[in-house]
């Protein structure tokens, strides 16, 4: 054997010990979802929620969201907020320097006037320009801050320095929340007298297709397009079973920036929200723990199966590119802040397997699927490639992939079943044989920009277009 | 034949490498999962269509349970021929045959238990005899005996509900379960039986009641005719801080002004979360003392009970706390400064005078939270 077949050997071997390592791993996440969601469903269906809803020992909840250039739909979005079911409860709207007429909207429509407010600048964050207040006692809860440009994290900071109660909730303004979203979102922060629960995050689901009346949604359909229903995928499969996976481990890194609660008090210790990275809502939990685990108080995240919150995903490979270049880039960013936990026992298991998980699964596994790529051509080139092993490996990884996906779509029946029409179901498990060889390969691709982008040192969120959930009302 | 294909199938395997294993597997586990889900997905189908029938005889039934009076002859059903008892309800033979099949069963049970929480009296009665009469409630029992928590916390809020007192003394084994689920049920249980005499269990409770349960137990308690019930002065003194936050809210809800120096003891106690409960709960039962009271703890306090004493001083002052209340407006805290200035604005223009000469007044942050706070006094 030459020099050339060993290292031919011994890369193909790492790459297949690699693809075992992260098979392995997603074998282990899936079976272990298993456990916590039922327990979950389980427990829930002894808990009445009215009792929550109503209670005067209820928690107190400001809800926060940031807005900005969505004039178009800024109207119905903040109706849509003052009509959850919960009675201790504020919605603070946080115009982040919107350049359109948001601001004058919503002054009109809720008969807003500019309060005198001290604004207790407890986390540092750009100058607040006005506090607004109705004089219609029908919006007494609503509270809309008008504030100088300075990105969604500065926006969350300025709501939380606003904020008058114990626990925060951050949403994006253009997501649909379900009726009794808040009230499942804040029972995990009540059922734990031995931990301190921190954060708090629910199941955020695609709402392409879906039919949408007065901000609600009314119906739920599979996406018509294939590229928002592969991600309608994607996210059954991170949500239901990644993420309840890490919550029943006690390690969970992230909750989704577009629908999760907080504990105000350790929002603030730990300096809020920061603005210089592209990944806040991941960022900011990885702090939180941090901190917890370094005054050594017994603390817990937890995660919420159920489908509590509906965005709608971008629709085409140009915006969907940018968010993937965005998540890439949040997650980098992240890792290199809080590096000092990777392998470190001091922080527990969030040193010892959520990060590595997050390093090797989540940041280096495309940069390893690229590589090989790009191995795999030269060899091409070289007239070196041993085809049949190849594609053996190929074939490998596909299939399993394949294999998750469905392995997700059984749960999501056995659980939650929102694609009841027959064809729903078909046609997901469909996209299940198409989404590897499509969004996958387009993530890689996105992820490995991101990573240049990020050596550039690019910061920018990318625009995020919507196509707005009015023609979503047609149905599919 | 068979050790022929035994063999194909050795030295096809042996030819695999591990990938192609692998791939085979996993081809095989997709197959099977796809198969699944559609069968699965086409039996929930099933069961959803046969669910409307059963709803339909689940609901005459517990129609007629509601509606029965006693002095009324019991008649054979018109429209189930068969008769198989001649109990207090006439049950038809096809509910009976129903019976057997678990889901139908559960899905009597939970529609039985729905209606009789919204009712009261002869009605009420009526379901539960009814419950018993289709036993349900030896059912409830053998779920109560299984091994697993989600039957037995299951079968503890069905006979709770069901107003079983029979099964108290059983039920009362169960209120300091090590798993939360079935204590909380247990505890619930009693106090459906017991009321406020269900409360007892605090005596001993060492596990936390988590502040989701102290809401659903004072959701459960304001559904009860109000009555002075004893004991809370010694939940008070407990080991357990969770039941002492508890005793607070009880204290809090009803009123119990004699309990005042108990409360007043709480504001010593080690747990920050029992004295910023007990400070919320001296708003409660204000007398001439209230007020010094908190002054007197206010130094030893951390900032977040601080802006709790603040709040309630709002509340309870007396106007001879304006000199302790100036010299708070000097504070590192602008959330103290800002709380201040509110209290200080609740004793009226003699309070407001004291801020407005205070030298920093004019000055941010001072200036910005008068004015706020003008603006809500307007």
């Amino acid at each position: 054997m030459n020099w050339q077949d060993l290292l031919n050997t011994l890369i193909s071997s790492l790459f297949l010990f690699y693809s075992i390592f992260l098979l392995s791993g997603y074998i282990f996440i899936g079976l272990y979802s298993i456990g916590e969601l039922k327990k979950y469903l389980r427990k829930n269906s002894f808990t009445n929620y009215r009792i929550l809803a109503n209670a005067s020992e209820a928690p107190r909840i400001s809800i926060i969201a940031p807005a900005y250039n969505e004039g178009a739909n800024i109207i119905e979005n903040v109706r849509s907020l003052l009509s959850i079911y919960y009675s201790n409860l504020e919605v603070i709207i946080v115009n982040d320097g919107s350049k359109d007429d948001s601001l004058e909207k919503l002054i009109q429509a809720y008969e807003l006037y500019k309060a005198e407010y001290f604004v207790n600048q407890k986390i540092p964050a750009k100058t607040v320009r006005g506090v607004y207040k109705s004089r219609n006692s029908i919006y007494s809860k609503l509270i809309v801050v008008d504030k100088e440009n300075g990105g969604k994290a500065d926006a969350l900071n300025v709501g939380i320095n606003i904020s008058g109660h114990d626990y925060i909730v951050c949403i994006d303004v253009d997501c649909i929340l379900e009726q009794d979203a808040i009230l499942k979102l804040i029972k995990p922060f009540l059922e734990d007298s031995k931990h301190r629960v921190i954060a708090a995050g629910g199941v955020v689901r695609i709402a392409n297709g879906c039919e949408v009346e007065g901000g609600r949604l009314v119906k739920v359909h599979l996406p018509g397009q294939l590229l928002p229903r592969m991600q309608t995928l994607e996210y059954i499969r991170a949500f239901l079973l990644g993420r309840m996976a890490w919550s029943r481990m006690g390690g969970l890194m992230l909750i989704s920036g577009a629908f999760g609660a907080f504990d105000k008090e350790i929002v603030i210790k730990c300096g809020g929200y920061n603005h210089k990275t592209v990944g806040e809502d991941m960022e900011l939990v990885v702090r939180m723990r941090r901190y917890m685990e370094e005054m050594k108080i017994p603390y817990r995240v937890c995660f919420i199966p159920d489908p509590l919150c509906w965005t709608e995903a971008p629709a085409t490979f140009k915006i969907l590119g940018r968010q993937r270049n965005r998540w890439t880039r949040g997650t980098i960013e992240t890792l290199r802040l809080h590096k000092i936990m990777f392998f470190n026992p001091k922080y527990g298991l969030m040193g010892m397997l959520s990060y590595p998980y997050w390093f090797f699964f989540e940041f280096l596994a495309p940069i390893i699927e690229f590589v090989g790529f790009i191995y795999f051509n030269l060899f091409v080139f070289f007239g070196q490639v041993n085809y049949s092993y190849f594609l053996s490996l190929l074939l490998m990884v596909y299939t399993f992939g394949v294999l998750y996906s469905v392995f997700g779509i059984l749960m999501e029946v056995r659980t939650y079943n929102q694609y009841k029409e027959h064809k729903d179901i078909s046609r997901l498990l469909l996209t299940a044989f198409i989404e590897p060889i499509i969004l996958h390969p387009f993530g890689v691709w996105h992820a490995i920009k991101g990573n240049i982008d990020l050596m550039r040192k690019k910061t920018s969120w990318g625009e995020m277009t919507r196509e707005g959930f009015s023609t979503a009302k047609k149905g599919k | 034949m068979a050790s022929i294909l035994f063999d194909r199938f050795n030295s096809f395997v042996s030819g695999l490498g591990l990938p192609d294993l692998a791939t085979f597997i996993f081809a095989g586990l997709i197959i099977i999962l796809c198969l699944f889900i559609i069968i699965y997905q086409r039996q929930l189908r099933n069961r959803e269509a046969n669910t409307g029938r059963w709803d339909f005889i689940a609901d005459h039934m517990i129609r007629s349970a509601i509606f029965f009076e006693a002095d009324e002859p019991v008649e054979p059903d018109k429209v189930f021929e068969q008769i198989i008892s001649t109990q207090k309800f006439t049950v038809p033979g096809r509910l009976q045959k129903l019976l057997k099949n678990s889901h139908f069963r559960k899905l009597l049970s939970g529609k039985l238990v729905a209606a009789k929480r919204n009712m009261t009296g002869g009605a009420s009665d009526n379901l539960t005899q009814l419950y018993k009469q289709l036993d349900l409630d030896k059912r409830a029992i053998e779920m109560l005996d299984s091994s697993s928590w989600y039957l037995k916390a299951l079968a503890l809020q069905q006979l709770g509900i069901m107003g079983l007192q029979e099964y108290e003394e059983k039920i009362f084994g169960y209120v300091n379960h090590k798993r939360g689920l079935i204590r909380v049920e247990a505890q619930n249980a009693i106090l459906k039986f017991q009321g406020f005499g269900g409360l007892r269990f605090l005596d001993t409770a060492s596990y936390p009641i988590t502040e989701w349960q102290q809401i659903k137990l004072l959701d459960e308690l304001s559904q009860l005719p109000n009555e002075h019930f004893t004991g809370i002065d010694v939940w008070l003194s407990s080991t357990n801080d969770t039941v002492i936050l508890f005793a607070l809210k009880l204290v809090k809800t009803y009123h119990r002004f004699e309990l005042y120096d108990q409360v007043k003891e709480c504001l010593n106690h080690t747990n920050p979360h029992v004295r910023r409960q007990a400070i919320w709960v001296l708003k409660e039962l204000p007398n001439h003392e209230t007020a010094s009271d908190l002054i007197t703890v206010y130094p030893a306090e951390n900032t977040r009970n601080q802006i709790t004493i603040l709040h309630v001083l709002e509340s309870v002052s007396t106007g001879s706390e304006i000199s302790f209340l100036s010299g708070l407006l000097d504070d590192e805290s602008d959330e103290i400064k800002f709380n201040t200035v509110r209290t200080l604005a609740s004793l009226g223009a003699e309070g407001m005078e004291v801020v407005m000469q205070h030298p920093m007044s004019d000055k941010f942050p001072l200036n910005q939270i008068i004015a706020q706070i003008k603006e809500e006094l307007r």
